[in-house]
């Protein structure tokens, strides 16, 4: 009897039925502790789950339903009707019956989705910067994509105008024309989101994952396959440096790795950049200089009172640290920390900013910028080791033991920098 | 031959050679082989803030300080050699490419990687 029990159970476990047992038995969201309500971007669930931790008294509720259904949540004060997870301190899992959004997180800016504008009574809170990839199986033979190679893959999928190596359109993964990275991606090389892989008339769900992750779960299945070289997909880099390098296994004995970054040429680029330095470093120092083009602010949307401020008190202080505005240098440090972490990069560490849409016409409004609190080698030493990747980084205590260069006199999270 | 004709031949003689020892000089990265410095600045290019253009295309790629708008940055004379691309101010000395680290002749930038694959004409979706 007890043995059948067993049985019974672990072929209901195999069918996933007892997954979905599990979920039904999962708490009520509103029981948690001053639960926010997060939904929009997939590619965005790294940020969440590394902010969490360094929150107290309050949970963060999350939902992927991709950045433009985030926002349409958030603007018409809505639930989101897809599945929950919460973050309460370092504890996850699933929750049921997730109130009304508090902040619509979109990888977009909120004019790039269709049918999408904030108006009177809500704010679009810019946070940390978020980098889209063009990604393929470590193993196959590309390395590099110019924005017209891009649009043709990405819009016929090979059955026409064929782009060596990509010609099979079975293995191009794609996302819904409402996800941030396809929009950031379609804006970069002037394929609008609606058009991509439209000319493939069997071009079906298995080309149009549901969520960053599932792309990356594509492209690594592809690269087991006999045609590697052929896949490619687009990923947010949270997602896509958690698994960058060869293919192995780490200490857990869990996969990693498989996936190879792209370097993307932009219209009037004559070579093509990756976002690090290199292949092997997480710097985002091409990013940062703007040399690498397919990037943008996370877009936090929330409702705020005639001051501009939430009007959530919860959803404030989450905004506040994301941001990095009106928080204490410890906060902003563990903030740091937190992208860093995620595979973001923190505002105080870039030296251009965006004011549009990524665009090969307009150029997405980007212009050089000064963060008024420089984190740039901070974050260096955070994704190198502990050593900056730039020359001019030098140690500090103080503004006055920056004493190396005139050009970087203020000492900010243990570094010399400009300002 | 005319003098004027030995003048002019003379002229373009002095222009080809001179034209040759500059390009030679700005060829190269950081190499050595530059003029001494001047006070004529040919290196701004290099330094200058960030483009606007958002193409990315490396003319953002001024010194670290360039998110300043170039203000921080200190002006790095290279004399009368004229860098041979906005990228990547191959004027430079290596130890002016040290004061600037992150101008696109730098190891940080250095490695782009062109797409060499081949895009058939297509029309516009």
């Amino acid at each position: 009897m007890k043995k059948s029990m067993m049985c019974a159970l672990a072929a209901l476990a195999g069918s996933g039925v007892l997954t979905a047992a599990l979920d039904a038995d999962a708490a009520d969201c509103s029981t948690f502790t001053n639960p926010v309500y997060v939904a929009g971007s997939s590619a965005s669930k790294p940020i969440w789950a590394a902010l969490a931790p360094t929150l107290t008294g309050i949970t963060i509720v999350y939902q992927s339903p991709s950045s433009c259904v985030g926002l349409a949540d958030v603007l018409g004060g809505t639930p989101d009707t897809s599945s929950a997870t919460y973050y309460s301190g370092t504890t996850t899992g699933a929750c049921t019956n997730p109130g009304n959004v508090d902040i619509g997180v979109s990888d977009v800016f909120p004019t790039t989705c269709a049918n999408t504008m904030v108006g009177t009574g809500f704010k679009d809170f810019q946070g940390p910067v978020q980098v889209m990839l063009m990604a393929v199986p470590y193993s196959s033979t590309a390395t590099s994509i110019s924005a017209d190679a891009a649009y043709t893959v990405f819009g016929w999928g090979g059955t026409q105008y064929p782009v060596s190596p990509w010609t099979q359109y079975t293995n191009i993964f794609i996302r819904a024309n409402t996800s941030g990275t396809e929009n950031m991606i379609g804006s970069a090389i002037g394929l609008a989101a609606s058009k991509w892989l439209a000319q493939v008339p069997d071009a079906g769900a298995s080309q149009q994952e549901g969520s960053s992750g599932a792309v990356l779960t594509a492209l690594l299945g592809a690269g087991s396959g006999a045609n590697a070289s052929s896949a490619i997909g687009i990923i947010a880099a949270d997602l896509g440096d958690a698994d960058r390098g060869p293919p192995g296994t780490n200490d857990a004995g869990a996969a990693t790795g498989g996936l190879k970054i792209l370097a993307y040429q932009a219209t009037d680029q004559s070579c093509g950049y990756l976002p690090d330095s290199d292949a092997t470093h997480f710097d985002k120092i091409n990013v940062r200089q703007g040399r690498y083009d397919i990037w943008g602010p996370i877009h936090m949307v929330a409702a705020v009172d005639g001051s501009g401020n939430p009007t959530n008190a919860q959803a404030a202080t989450i905004l506040a640290d994301l941001t990095m505005s009106g928080t204490s240098d410890a906060i902003n440090q563990s903030v740091i920390q937190v992208d860093a972490n995620a595979h973001v990069i923190p505002q105080c560490a870039m030296q251009v900013s965006r004011s549009t849409e990524v665009s090969p016409i307009t150029g997405g409004g980007m212009a050089s910028f000064l963060p008024p609190e420089g984190c740039g080698c901070y974050y260096e030493s955070l994704k190198n080791g502990g050593t900056p990747y730039s020359k001019y980084c030098t140690a500090c205590t103080s503004d006055s033991s920056c004493t190396a260069s005139t050009s970087y006199p203020k000492c900010h999270f243990g570094y010399c920098e400009a300002q | 031959m005319s003098s004027n004709h030995s003048l002019r031949l003379g002229i373009v003689l002095f222009i080809a050679t001179a034209g040759t020892a500059l390009a030679y000089g700005c060829s190269s990265n950081n190499d050595n082989n530059n003029p001494a410095p001047s006070n004529h600045d040919g290196g701004g290019d290099s330094t200058a803030s960030s483009s606007s253009s958002g193409s990315s295309s490396g003319s953002s790629s001024g010194g670290i300080g360039d998110s300043s708008g170039g203000a921080d940055v200190p002006i790095i004379d290279t004399g009368s050699c004229m860098s041979d691309a906005s990228t990547c101010n191959s004027c430079y000395t290596t130890q002016q490419a040290a004061a600037d680290p992150l101008n696109a002749c730098a190891p940080e930038t250095v490695n782009c990687i062109p797409f060499t694959g081949t895009v058939p004409t297509h029309p516009t979706l």
